[in-house]
């Protein structure tokens, strides 16, 4: 058994006592700390990982189950409250804050056997796409360490797809969860807004946040979320050669196949190429909202992210990186008639999208422009200024609330990760799941990158 | 602020607002009427979830 096993073929070997749970923890954090210059993590916990997994091998050993995540070793973003563990938000500011109480997503997954091995870096308060954070690192890409994790659930995204963790629990504010995981190669799922709690989660602009899976495969996603939920998923599409025959797939050119990296783009149609032949019919719309979701999300998480941190920002500057301090000072200056002009606006981007998912199951476009760009770089490959361009065709889905889903669809010559994104109408997660599946059993097993 | 600030980060600044400034109001246009009764989004959604 590799790192990289799906979670259904570990959960077997711990099932068969061919494995405990402390064996594979203490060689999950070994490797955690053999690979600790990708920066993937703020903290270890080790100890209590170690702790917790003897007594799921205990529990196991009276034929006490959790489910499958028992004994399964996890990681959280460390903006996730984790009970009597420091919990930094990638921040000087909360860089001694000690929760006390997990959040009701992380305990969900530990009340079903998963054991916490760390807390992974973020952008600082989750506030950027990039994940060079200035007090923990930057993390780094495992395909190439001199580029970008993407952000903020970059650490997350850099522990997966470096074999470390076989899920973890990422935030997704503007494409927090499917940037990273399009740019590492990873699987990650912004569900419906409010569909997973964001209670005990440190907020970015609480009316955009969204709490969600991130795993290596589509099918570790569905196993998480289910658990993080409470919502029986069944992911796996039927064996008969169409198992998406009657699915309508979207196609929105305009907007999200707009400059794109020629390597992108020939991923992404190459996937729809891949849709239909599984049975599934694609649909060109058009939803002319979509030109101004970007502004109003802009105005919404300006102003509820600068309402936060109002206190520190006025008297600890100082205490925040440049970038994050600068934005935290522009939402300052948002006056509360624009922020409620935004809100309004987005009431009307939300019924467009609804509307136009009436005659279509799922929408599929590129998680991202482009691939990861050299730490430093302020430009993607295609010229986009590069927050602008990270955030344009993930952050759609956060100002409309929809679910949305990054899996990978490709690489590029240099043997970068090209990530495929899924969006549907509210609460049809099973659905995106279902899709996602399909592609990837098509696909077959992933490439790894030598770390 | 602006004024309160050490001169590259008031510049910074300035560019950042100026640009949202201009997208703001570009979005000002496009917002529809205000209706009798308006609805919170997050409520909204929450509802459905």
């Amino acid at each position: 058994m590799t790192a990289y096993a799906p979670i259904r073929e570990v959960s077997q070997f711990l099932s068969r006592f061919e494995l405990s749970s402390e064996e594979l923890v203490r060689g999950q954090l070994d490797r955690a700390e053999k690979l600790s210059d990708l920066n993937a993590f703020i903290s270890l916990l080790r100890e209590e990982a170690i702790s917790e997994a003897r007594r799921l091998d205990a529990m196991r050993r009276r034929g006490e189950v959790l489910g499958p995540l028992h004994g399964i070793p996890i990681t959280a973003k460390d903006l996730v409250w984790s009970k009597g563990r420091k919990t930094t938000s990638g921040s000087k500011i909360d860089a001694d804050f000690v929760p006390d109480r997990d959040a009701p997503a992380l305990a969900s997954l530990r009340a079903r056997g998963a054991v916490l091995l760390g807390k992974t870096n973020l952008h600082e308060f989750a506030y950027g796409v990039t994940n060079v954070n200035p007090h923990y690192g930057a993390a780094r890409n495992p395909w190439d360490r001199t580029r970008i994790s993407g952000g903020s659930s970059g650490g997350s995204a850099v522990a997966l797809a470096s074999g470390v963790g076989y899920g973890s629990i990422g935030t997704d504010t503007g494409g927090s969860i499917r940037i990273p995981s399009s740019l590492c190669g990873t699987v990650g799922l912004k569900p419906t807004y409010g569909r997973i709690s964001r209670d005990g989660v440190t907020p970015l602009s609480w009316s955009l946040d969204h709490v969600g899976p991130m795993a290596r495969t589509v099918e570790d996603v569905a196993v998480l979320y289910e658990a993080m939920s409470g919502e029986a998923i069944d992911a796996a599409p039927s064996d008969d050669g169409s198992p998406l025959r009657d699915l309508k797939v979207g196609l929105h050119t305009r907007y999200f196949f707009e400059n794109l990296t020629p390597e992108v783009e020939g991923a992404v149609r190459n996937a729809l190429t891949t849709l239909s032949s599984l049975g599934a019919s694609i649909v060109e719309i058009h939803v002319p909202e979509i030109e101004i979701q970007g502004p109003c999300r802009n105005t919404i998480a300006f102003a509820e992210a600068s309402c936060y941190h109002e206190k520190n920002i006025r008297t600890r500057p100082q205490d925040y990186g440049e970038d994050t301090r600068d934005l935290l000072r522009l939402g300052l200056l948002v006056p509360a008639t624009d922020y409620l002009t935004a809100l309004r606006v987005r009431r009307s981007v939300v019924g467009a999208f609804r509307k136009a998912f009436e005659a279509i199951d799922v929408l599929v476009a590129p998680s991202t422009p482009a691939t990861a760009p050299p730490i430093g770089s302020s430009v993607l490959e295609n010229g986009e200024e590069l927050r602008s361009g990270l955030l344009r065709l993930a952050g759609p889905f956060n100002t409309t609330g929809l679910p949305a889903l990054s899996l990978p669809c490709g690489f590029t010559g240099n043997g970068l990760p090209i990530g495929l994104q899924l969006a549907a109408a509210p609460r049809r997660e099973t659905l995106l799941l279902r899709v996602a599946r399909a592609l990837e059993m098509r696909s077959g097993p992933g490439r790894l990158p030598a770390v | 602020m602006l004024d309160e600030l050490p001169p590259p980060e008031a510049e910074r600044l300035k560019k950042r607002f100026d640009a949202w400034r201009e997208a703001m109001d570009r979005l000002k246009s496009e917002a529809p009427p205000i209706s009798e009764d308006e609805p919170l989004f997050a409520s909204e959604l929450e509802k459905e979830t």
